[in-house]
């Protein structure tokens, strides 16, 4: 298990320390070029009450946030226009959430929690949000160092898994960490570090 | 400027136009050789050329004659390792990084302007005083060890395909070094242009040759401490083993001490070499003591905060079993000595290279499942990466972890290098080397024994 607390947020950014090794980095499945599937299973400790992001995928937001007792899920899209949705789902303190969200490339992206599909958005006219060095922070909304949108988050990360249309390329237990980096067991050196 | 504007304004001048002719020296004082850069091989400084005029350790009438070339327009012949890299891909080539240099950029109108006979005093200088050393590495020579020097004028060349490390061979290409105790018109010809060079200097570099085992060296950090007024921005480094005598550790610490806490020089480092751990390190690089290298590494960073020192990993055949340890170890040394006062971030930096000469040390002799090591090694090393490039953070940076990486890449690259043929080699050095230097190679890499013995019957 990974504890995010407030304050220090974790990143998947494998090319962001040696930017030749990995030599294929999961974070570019998140460009808007490929289909992508990612999971994880997360616990919100502090849910009442509080602004903050679970994770979110950047350059261009596309994110689950809790604002006013509700989880909202946005995403942008290659037109650089955000567009939310608050989600049917019921939260509290302590909730687990088991999020899938599911790419399929200039046709879908749906978001399921805990098994139910709670988000579908079209593709087919503007396209998932294209980057060419996209990365996930977990437990923020941003990098500390520039100072907004931070929406800092208490949360416990139990899995985490990226598949591409080979399979699975990034696989995080949380049971492994070398030097502030969670272990890939995939063997694809898809680590998540803290930022 | 980038780069492409650094080549514009060169080739604004000739094609073949590169600043490093003038701005940077390697002086093998020792053998009475020079260039400027690696990659042409270095020249014979005459004699009677430092006897008029000492700068000719660097301006040498040969020298010259390259540089008139350059500034009419032609590419000089000895340079052609850039013009190869110009003419038959889109990368820079050396040429292009060498005179990007701020240091060495900045003297570009003025030589621009100046006539080829003119004399320059380069910014940029290494300087080997002297092959005197008390290891004699495998991969290494008499060129650079007089340890090497005495193993073959006792037992011989190593016999082989090619003879390794021929002495007759190196004496007929005029690179036998003068021995330390004899006179040595180039290092006369040197103190007598330090003064003026040393004001000039933005780098300075001293190799050997174990430096700490000559004079020069010490004599070099005096001067610098009493006219430090004259140039208190160098950047100063030395090479060493760190595994001399004590009383030379004991000489050096408080003379770089003097130098770093009282802000004579504004970069000091020390460029030091192992590439495995253990006894597998002290067979490789024999005469070394392992554990007295990094307790003398940990003491010089303690007692020295605003040292960095550089470990130069010249990665062979025999680093690939336990790399991955000694990046364990280099991470410990970062992680202990990492402050925010040195120049550098890193306290201590791995800088793996790997081996090409002698072509049976090299990694490519190996088999698939060693390679593998490698690449596990690299992948330590990128865990133990450093997050963020800052005075805060420490950690393996993005270059060393590349250059891991690297060593693999060439490992398993698919040329025509002759594994077999490389192999019997290896084999039959392994046999005269353990009889010579009376260690035991099976002891000592049991993960080779079987490799070692199959080859040793073909």
């Amino acid at each position: 298990m990974l504890h995010i607390q407030k304050g220090n947020p974790w990143l998947f950014w494998p090319n962001h320390i040696c930017d030749t090794f990995p030599e294929k980095p999961g974070n570019q499945k998140l460009s808007g070029e490929h289909n992508f599937n990612l999971n994880l299973e997360v616990k919100v400790n502090e849910v009442i009450g509080q602004k903050g992001t679970i994770f979110c995928i950047l350059p261009r937001y596309t994110a689950l946030d809790i604002y006013s007792n509700k989880l909202l899920f946005t995403i942008t899209q290659d037109n650089n226009k955000p567009s939310y949705e608050e989600l049917d789902v019921k939260i509290y303190d302590g909730v687990i959430l088991k999020v899938k969200i599911e790419h399929i490339k200039n046709k879908t992206f749906k978001v399921f929690i805990n098994g139910k599909e709670v988000f579908n958005w079209n593709l087919e006219k503007v396209p998932f949000g294209k980057a060419t060095n996209p990365h996930i922070i977990f437990g923020a909304g941003n990098f500390p160092a520039n100072g907004f949108n931070l929406n800092y988050t208490n949360l416990e990360l139990y899995n985490f898994t990226l598949e591409d249309d080979t399979g699975i390329i990034s696989n995080h237990s949380f049971k492994k960490f070398i030097f502030d980096k969670s272990y890939d067991i995939s063997d694809n050196l898809n680590f998540i570090h803290k930022i | 400027m980038n780069h492409q504007q650094v080549k514009s304004k060169l080739d604004g001048v000739g094609c073949g136009f590169c600043l490093a002719k003038w701005t940077q020296v390697t002086m093998h004082l020792d053998k009475g050789l020079t260039h400027s850069c690696h990659h042409p091989s270095p020249h014979k400084i005459p004699l009677h050329e430092i006897k008029r005029n000492p700068t000719a350790l660097h301006n040498t009438s040969f020298k010259k004659s390259k540089r008139k070339e350059m500034l009419e327009g032609k590419r000089p012949a000895e340079c052609n390792y850039c013009w190869n890299v110009e003419d038959n891909s889109n990368s820079f080539s050396d040429r292009v990084f060498k005179s990007a240099e701020e240091w060495s950029l900045g003297e570009f109108d003025k030589i621009k302007e100046s006539s080829f006979r003119q004399d320059f005093n380069p910014k940029y200088v290494e300087v080997s005083f002297s092959n005197a050393c008390n290891l004699k590495c495998a991969y290494c020579g008499p060129q650079y060890s007089s340890k090497w020097v005495e193993e073959i004028e006792k037992f011989g060349a190593y016999k082989g395909e090619i003879n390794f490390n021929d002495i007759e061979y190196i004496k007929k290409r005029n690179e036998m070094p003068y021995k330390k105790s004899e006179y040595n018109p180039y290092v006369e010809a040197f103190w007598q242009w330090w003064p003026d060079l040393y004001k000039d200097l933005h780098t300075f570099r001293i190799t050997g040759g174990e430096p700490l085992l000559s004079k020069d060296t010490f004599k070099v950090l005096d001067y610098i401490s009493e006219n430090s007024k004259d140039n208190p921005n160098l950047s100063l480094a030395i090479n060493s083993n760190l595994t001399v005598p004590d009383k030379l550790i004991d000489k050096l610490l408080p003379k770089l001490k003097d130098l770093s806490d009282n802000n004579k020089v504004k970069k000091l480092e020390i460029y030091t070499s192992v590439e495995a751990i253990g006894k597998q390190a002290e067979y490789t690089r024999y005469g070394l003591n392992y554990d007295k290298f990094w307790s003398n590494i940990d003491m010089l960073l303690s007692k020295v905060p605003k040292l960095s020192i550089v470990v130069m990993a010249t990665f062979n055949a025999l680093s690939v079993f336990t790399y991955d340890e000694l990046i364990d170890k280099v991470f410990e040394m970062k992680k202990k000595h990492h402050n925010k006062v040195r120049y550098n971030i890193s306290a201590i930096q791995l800088d793996t290279s790997y081996l090409r000469w002698p072509n049976f040390l090299s990694v490519k002799i190996l088999e698939k499942q060693h390679l593998e090591l490698i690449y596990n090694s690299a992948v330590k090393a990128l865990y133990y990466g450093q997050k963020q490039y800052d005075s805060n953070n420490y950690g393996f940076t993005n270059t060393e972890i590349q250059k891991i990486k690297r060593v693999y890449d060439y490992a398993i690259s698919d040329d025509k290098f002759p594994k077999d043929r490389q192999r019997k080699e290896f084999a039959n050095f392994i046999k005269q080397y353990d009889k010579r230097r009376d260690t035991n190679f099976n002891k000592t890499f049991p993960q080779l024994k079987e490799f070692y013995a199959t080859h040793s019957e073909r």
